[in-house]
């Protein structure tokens, strides 16, 4: 996995973890507030039926009171405490709707209550018409007593249950909460350990790319030195080899002006050679400045007006020869990306070939134009001159390389090698079609 | 015509020789002074030498590449002292390289003419140069030269 993959994929690990729990934290407080209200549920239950008994149970003391006192004043309380217990009996079984075992004992608890009234009930009316000792005979029997052993066993039981249901529910939450807590915890160190994943992997990839950028920075001093260095030889070659050069040439022409008349014709031929050869040399190491000053050069990338160029090196071309006539065909409004000087050596070159290399043709024609070279276009210039061996189209490119004699066209063969190294620096590329006496096409793109 | 003298600064005896040449060649008969770098140059224009004698040349004829102090700081000083900034200078150099020709002309030269290989161009150049530094350009008058 690359970079930014690894980064993205740890951060957004780390987001979910941390979504997770969130949205975790959020559910378990909804949750704990239900299992709080469950408990307090539970609690409310045990008091309804503590408090059942507990009427019941006075109830059963108003009776008693009724019969041993026989005061009609314990009546009233009695009703009252019997009416608490049927209310407390609708409150269980409302709150306990949801549980058939509780329901279950319910309906075992009804018919005993009910029993257990009809008992006293019964001895009231013993005591109001039978007297003490026959109301003591009804209280006292043992159905009375079994009765209310029963409803206290089944009340026991009821608490019982919802003694154990609290225990379950409390369990459930404690353990929930758990749950919940080793789930955050957890989570909030996963989180952390992709969070330490990435910023070790930026941390890394910095690191890196410190690296590099200290490399790049070593290589651009080096180039920089580099450049340095060669501007420094060119400028001594253009300098300090040129000079002996004049001296040779002077020299050499002083000697014709000034002792010609005393030499024969052949020395006279020796010191004309020597001027031609030191000229050469002059204008080859001119070109050879010229080849590095142009690879050197700092591009202005703009759009050049490729037409008009031409046009202005044609009139050149046709002002240094007036006496030749060249038919040159200029496609109108031939546009394109790139340094406008350069562009301009680019077709004083292309355009210069073509017109030495048709200077044998009685009917010259130059053209320069754009064509479409697949799908991607292409300038070119045609001439309809010599041409070349198509053998040799890989030694046209070449510095001082020449596939003609310097005797049949003139010239230090940089040009081409100059024009190739600009192409090249525009991002482009230049090649050339072409068969001897049939004219050459040279293409170049930008 | 006593101050219509020519200041030469070439260190290359070659150059030297076939410049002197050159001006003979065209008919330029005026008084030739030579230094061969540039502070022998610099004693001839302020008088340091040991003749002690300050020239005012008609035109100072300048290559760059001397030994002791080069071209460009000879006509800095020059274009920097109130009694030789308005000499006209032109430097007649091998070089062709911008960065010269940029400094030269940044620096307040005149003119600025590459010596060609071929002598016979060579020569045409000098006799232009004299026929117009010498006999149509008109010197800046002696008042501000103080």
């Amino acid at each position: 996995m690359n970079f930014k993959g690894k980064v993205v994929s740890a951060f957004g690990l780390a987001s979910a973890v941390l979504l997770s729990i969130a949205v975790l934290s959020y559910r378990s407080i909804l949750q704990t507030t239900t299992d709080e209200d469950w408990v307090a549920h539970t609690h409310f239950v045990r008091e309804e039926l503590d408090a059942l008994l507990a009427d019941l149970t006075e109830a059963q003391a108003s009776e008693r009171s009724y019969i041993l006192a026989d005061g009609e004043t314990y009546s009233a309380s009695f009703e009252d405490a019997l009416a608490r217990v049927r209310k407390h009996v609708e409150s269980v079984r409302e709150l306990t709707q949801d549980n058939p075992h509780q329901q279950a004992s319910l309906q075992k608890l009804g018919p005993l209550l009910a029993a257990r009234e009809i008992q006293m009930r019964r001895a009231i009316t013993a005591r109001r018409t039978g007297g003490l000792n026959a109301a003591i005979a009804s209280e006292g029997s043992n159905d009375s007593r079994q009765t209310m052993d029963q409803i206290r066993a089944v009340i026991a039981a009821m608490l019982q249950e919802e003694g154990r249901l609290l225990a379950v529910r409390a369990t459930s939450a404690e353990v929930n909460s758990r749950r919940i807590k080793e789930t955050i915890l957890f989570g909030y160190g996963l989180a952390f350990v992709f969070l330490i994943a990435a910023s070790m992997t930026i941390h890394r990839e910095m690191e890196k790319r410190r690296l590099a950028d200290k490399i790049v920075a070593r290589r651009s001093a080096e180039l920089e030195a580099a450049n340095n260095e060669l501007e420094a030889f060119c400028y001594s070659v253009s300098h300090d080899l040129r000079t002996p050069l004049r001296g040779i040439d002077g020299f050499s022409q002083a000697l014709l002006e000034d002792y010609g008349s005393k030499i024969d014709s052949s020395a006279r031929d020796f010191l004309q050679r020597i001027r031609a050869g030191t000229q050469r040399m002059g204008v080859l190491i001119d070109d050879l400045l010229n080849l590095s000053r142009f690879t050197r050069i700092e591009m202005q990338r703009a759009e050049a007006d490729l037409s008009e160029i031409g046009r202005t090196v044609v009139a050149e071309l046709r002002q240094a020869e007036p006496q030749r006539d060249v038919e040159v065909v200029i496609a109108p409004q031939l546009c394109g990306e790139g340094d406008p000087r350069l562009m301009r050596v680019v077709l004083q070159n292309l355009l210069a070939n073509s017109w030495k290399f048709t200077s044998k043709k009685p009917h010259a024609r130059i053209e320069f134009g754009r064509t479409d070279n697949n799908g991607s276009s292409a300038f070119y210039v045609k001439d309809n001159g010599a041409g070349f061996d198509p053998r040799y189209t890989a030694r046209l490119f070449g510095a001082f390389q020449r596939l003609h004699g310097v005797a049949e066209f003139p010239g230090s063969g940089v040009g081409l090698a100059m024009v190739q190294r600009i192409i090249q620096r525009h991002g482009g590329r230049v090649w050339a079609e072409g068969a001897v006496g049939e004219g050459a096409t040279f293409y170049f793109t930008l | 015509m006593s101050d219509m003298v020519i200041l030469l600064v070439e260190d290359n005896p070659d150059d030297e020789a076939l410049t002197l040449r050159a001006l003979k060649k065209n008919n330029i008969t005026n008084e030739v002074i030579v230094a061969r770098d540039g502070a022998e140059a610099l004693d001839h224009l302020f008088g340091t030498g040991t003749n002690g004698h300050a020239i005012r040349p008609q035109v100072i004829l300048l290559d760059l590449k001397l030994p002791r102090v080069d071209g460009l700081e000879v006509l800095r000083r020059i274009r920097g002292d109130q009694r030789t900034k308005l000499l006209p200078v032109v430097i007649l150099t091998s070089s062709n390289e911008e960065r010269d020709r940029l400094q030269g002309y940044d620096i307040g030269a005149n003119s600025y003419v590459r010596k060609p290989v071929d002598f016979v161009q060579f020569t045409e150049a000098v006799r232009q140069l004299g026929l117009y530094w010498l006999l149509l350009n008109e010197k800046p008058p002696q008042a501000v030269v103080r």
